[in-house]
């Protein structure tokens, strides 16, 4: 007899056995599931998502009884809000819900519930999911109807039914919600575009989308007894292969996901990293957990509208032997949606975009071969969405006005998902550029991994609000791995007035023939013009994006006079201002204090200490005491350089406090990017001078329960000191000259590239994907 | 919250969607003061797609369209759940709509026709329908025939709300096809 679908889902046994292997050799899985363990024990009311299965995997009675109730909890919630947010969301809940259900039924067949209790409970679990959310799923059109909203609740109604069809007093009711939702398990995934991306945005496609692929594969694969992972399914084809190979190139060196859409940079989840490296055991996906990962954040990330993310993480990690590092990044490109050229290191980084969009852009955005640079994992472009009661883009006719709920008219500003809010060409002003319905969609019109170009056609979405429009093209080159060209060409047949356009983090500044940007964290991107117009105007944009910066500066360059055709060839060249001379990962003295601890009591008490650093929460790192207020010191050596800075952890809230010699140094903490990125400190002046200063730093942790903006904290990455490198090479001079692009560094380096112009002409490659370092 | 009220609540329902619940159980259920159990009187109706249904149903519809929007009805209603829900009166509108479907689908489009044809016009288009009410009712026409549906259709496939222009679109490609010589 086959397995019921929940035993199925989580194979305890084996789950038992891999666990406690990872503990014994201390892998990051190991550490990852002991940290969980741990924190479900001292804090089980922070955590009900998580008490479930640690219950079932430990076979602990108090744990059972916690999770016992917070199953109740979960459920009462949703039984009692019956609010119009609610109503009008219903995916947001009804997904939880299931899952609520499937640790339910895993608890119930452990024998952790008694026939009446099961009983019950079975018949709240199903009234709800038929009453609020399966009336919803009955509301969309099937097979048309594929995204997050829908996968979340066909999903839902085939989990609730399957999984309570033989539970006491389960019975007519679970076996009408299956019926009705198993037919449209595979549209859920054969209906998504065929690249694989939602054309929801990353947020969306990475912690919902790609959080409900695995189950709807597994739910398959129990109702078939056939493979599903790999199979492209109806109406369009598309596999969970394809969808979550997708969300895998969604992640950028540094471990942020794209800003891809309407919320901007963000950490990804994990899951569908795992369990595409449980179902293709690709070494890249195992990379990324073990090392890019942030694992600070394990115990805070909302996927699925739930916090039990690390659960299915580990149910599907797979088990590896050491890896071979370093794993090679990848270039990759899909054909309706975009593409990226990367290093094999990682370093130099640019995605350029083309995915479909409409007329309404709020969660895909208009971005028109719109371009994401980054350099040593860290952003240099900005995109995103706005800082909360901020909208410092609102451009002319970027309205939409429709009819939401019964009789109520929303007129909408689009203005941040318009053409205008990205990087892209405008024509004549017009900022709120948005395709009209219908228009000939972007396509990939050339790349080679191995020569490092990639090339994408808009015309068509231009030729829908300009009919002249003859051909749109941008080309992007990453030269010998260091920097990159950028060639923009449009051709109209009548004359109109262009502007390059470009959002950068705050640092923009106009430089002879381009601009320069400096991010926070030092990272330098040099643009010089070639060809086309130079001269830069630049403005500082207060509240957009919200992240990391709240702010950026929008940078354009107009090409001054009316014309039908417009050119840009542009020259990248990323370098930094400052090195990291000493990693300040190991010689930390650390312990447990009280909330007001100072810097001097911090350094009192060095006799019992753990050797752990402030970059990771200490239960991830060792058996230590699950409390959230730590103390952290050490000395450290003062660099020659003049100007130096202390590197903070990413994720430090705003609660944390830092010593230096026993005076308080204030930290300059960026409005929402602490998370994103590191902290820089500069160094106090008292330090030079010195040999070396005492370090002392207070960090509360994040132990569960509700998020505190700004102040939770999530510390990820360790320390380090910091130099001025005024060593690393700058553009010295640089220009296009019978073909070839000639670039001097300011260390004397030259190179020569040969580059041939983008022809007018819109011819397709024939098969512009060529053989290469393109991922799998 | 009373569990057992709830088990007999959930008891109910489930019972409505047993394959040998009398049909006269689940037409006697359309009168409950409940709402909750009218959907799913409705719902287990669908499966059954008896023409005999088709009166009860419209006399359910008639009931619903004497209250105002977020009517007293559910109000008044015992809820087992403890659930305050505003906005239910939709659920049943929209589990009629899907009835009736059914129903049509089953055979008796022409009674359905007769009899609700006029109503799902209406209530494809009227803007002052939830969603939902006007998605399902755009896709229930699709199992009938006419240039007033055919009307009605045209309009709801320009609705503003996706589904219901999706439905409309769906019923207007069938209509065609089933047209189609």
């Amino acid at each position: 007899m086959a397995l019921p679908l929940s035993q199925y889902l989580v194979n305890l046994p084996a789950l038992r056995t891999k666990l406690a292997r990872a503990e014994e050799r201390g892998s990051r899985m190991g550490r990852v599931w002991k940290y969980l363990k741990r924190v479900s024990r001292a804090h089980p009311q922070a955590h009900p998502w998580l008490l479930p299965l640690v219950a079932l995997v430990e076979e602990d009675a108090d744990l059972t009884a916690h999770a016992k109730r917070a199953i109740q909890q979960g459920l009462a919630t949703y039984e009692t809000v019956g609010a119009a947010w609610y109503l009008n969301n219903i995916w947001c809940f009804s997904f939880p819900l299931a899952r609520w259900a499937l640790w339910f039924d895993l608890l119930r067949r452990n024998g952790a519930y008694d026939e009446a209790e099961a009983h019950a409970l079975a018949g709240r679990f199903l009234l709800q999911q038929y009453r609020d959310g399966h009336s919803v799923l009955l509301c969309k059109p099937y097979p048309e109807c594929v995204d997050n909203q829908a996968a979340a609740l066909v999903l839902s109604s085939y989990l609730v039914g399957t999984l309570l069809a033989d539970a006491p007093g389960g019975g007519h009711l679970a076996r009408f919600l299956r019926a009705e939702s198993a037919p449209r398990l595979g549209a859920m995934i054969g209906g998504m575009p065929p690249g694989g991306y939602s054309g929801e945005g990353s947020t969306y496609q990475t912690q919902i989308v790609s959080f409900a692929v695995p189950l709807i594969v597994e739910a398959l694969e129990h109702l078939t007894g056939e493979d599903h992972f790999a199979r492209p399914l109806p109406p369009q084809g598309t596999s969970a292969f394809d969808i979550l190979r997708m969300t895998k190139r969604l992640w950028m060196p540094g471990g942020t996901v794209l800003p891809w859409d309407d919320y901007g940079y963000q950490f990804s989840i994990r899951w569908p990293l795992a369990y595409f490296a449980h179902r293709t055991g690709d070494p890249a996906c195992l990379d990324l957990l073990e090392h890019t990962a942030n694992w600070s954040r394990v115990i805070l990330d909302n996927a699925g509208w739930g916090l039990d993310e690390p659960l299915w993480t580990l149910i599907h990690w797979p088990e590896s032997d050491e890896l071979r590092r370093p794993v090679r990044h990848a270039s990759w490109v899909s054909w309706d949606d975009g593409g990226c050229l990367v290093s094999p290191d990682g370093s130099r980084y640019a995605m350029q975009m083309w995915d479909p969009t409409s007329a309404l852009p709020i969660r895909g955005h208009v971005n028109p071969n719109s371009l994401i640079f980054a350099v040593d994992g860290i952003p240099v472009s900005a995109d995103g969405s706005f800082a909360p009661g901020k909208q410092p883009l609102k451009f002319p006719g970027a309205t939409h006005t429709r009819i939401f709920g019964p009789g109520e008219h929303q007129t909408l500003d689009v203005s941040k998902g318009c053409g205008g809010g990205h990087n892209a060409i405008l024509l004549d002003g017009n900022e709120a550029l948005r395709p009209r319905d219908g228009y000939e969609r972007s396509y990939l019109a050339d790349f080679n991994a191995e020569r490092a170009v990639l090339t994408g056609d808009v015309t068509g979405l231009y030729r829908s609000v300009y009919p002249d429009a003859l051909c749109v093209r941008r080309s992007t080159r990453l030269i010998e791995n260091r920097f990159w060209l950028v060639e923009d060409y449009a051709a109209f047949e009548e004359a109109h007035e262009f502007t390059s356009r470009w959002f950068f983090r705050p640092g923009a500044q106009p430089a002879p023939d381009g601009v320069d940007v400096t991010t926070p964290e030092g990272v330098v991107l040099q643009m010089r013009n070639l060809l086309g117009s130079a001269h830069a105007a630049v403005r500082r944009l207060d509240g957009y994006p919200k992240a990391p910066d709240e702010c950026s500066d929008l940078v354009d360059f107009a090409l001054g006079r009316a014309a039908s055709e417009a050119r840009w060839l542009w020259l990248v060249w990323p370098s930094r201002d400052r090195a990291v001379s000493l990693e300040l990962d190991t010689g930390w003295r650390a312990r447990p204090v009280p909330a007001d601890a100072d810097g001097t009591a911090l350094a009192a008490h060095a006799d019992r200490s753990y050797p752990l650093q402030p970059g990771l929460p200490p239960l991830l790192q060792a058996d230590v005491p699950a409390t959230a207020v730590w103390g952290f010191d050490r000395r450290i050596p003062v660099p020659a350089s003049q100007r130096w800075w202390l590197r903070l952890p990413r994720g430090i809230g705003q609660a944390t406090k830092l010593w230096i010699d026993g005076r308080e140094v204030p930290i300059a903490f960026a409005p929402s990017g602490a998370d994103l990125l590191p902290t820089f400190v500069p160094a106090p002046l008292e330090s030079q001078g010195r040999s070396e200063v005492h370090v002392a730093l207070r960090i509360e942790y994040f132990m569960g329960g509700a998020r505190k903006d700004g102040l939770t904290c999530v510390a990820d990455g360790a320390p380090a000191v910091c130099v001025e490198d005024r060593a690393a090479p700058r553009i010295a001079s640089a220009r296009y000259e019978d073909g070839y692009v000639l670039l001097t560094t300011t260390d004397g380096a030259k190179f020569k590239a040969a580059h041939k112009l983008l022809p007018r002409t819109r011819e397709r490659a024939r098969n512009p994907v060529h053989a290469g370092a393109i991922d799998a | 919250m009373n569990p057992t009220s709830t088990l007999d609540f959930f008891l109910r329902v489930d019972g409505l969607f047993a394959p040998d619940a009398p049909l006269e159980a689940l037409h006697v259920a359309l009168h409950d003061e409940r709402w909750e159990l009218q959907q799913a009187a409705l719902h287990a109706l669908s499966l059954r797609a008896k023409s005999t249904s088709i009166a009860p149903i419209v006399d359910l519809i008639a009931r619903h369209e004497c209250t105002d929007r977020y009517g007293n009805q559910e109000t008044a209603s015992p809820n087992p759940l403890g659930l305050t829900i505003q906005k239910c009166r939709y659920r049943v509108k929209q589990a009629a709509c899907h009835a009736l479907a059914a129903i049509a689908a089953g055979g008796a489009a022409e009674a359905v026709q007769r009899h609700a044809g006029a109503w799902l016009c209406r209530t494809a288009i009227n803007q002052e329908e939830d969603y939902p009410v006007r998605a399902a009712a755009s896709g229930a026409l699709g199992h009938l025939t006419g240039e007033a549906v055919r009307t009605a259709l045209d309009q709801a496939k320009l609705d503003t709300e996706w589904c219901t222009a999706a439905w409309a679109r769906k019923s207007l490609a069938r209509m065609d096809a089933v047209a189609a010589p």
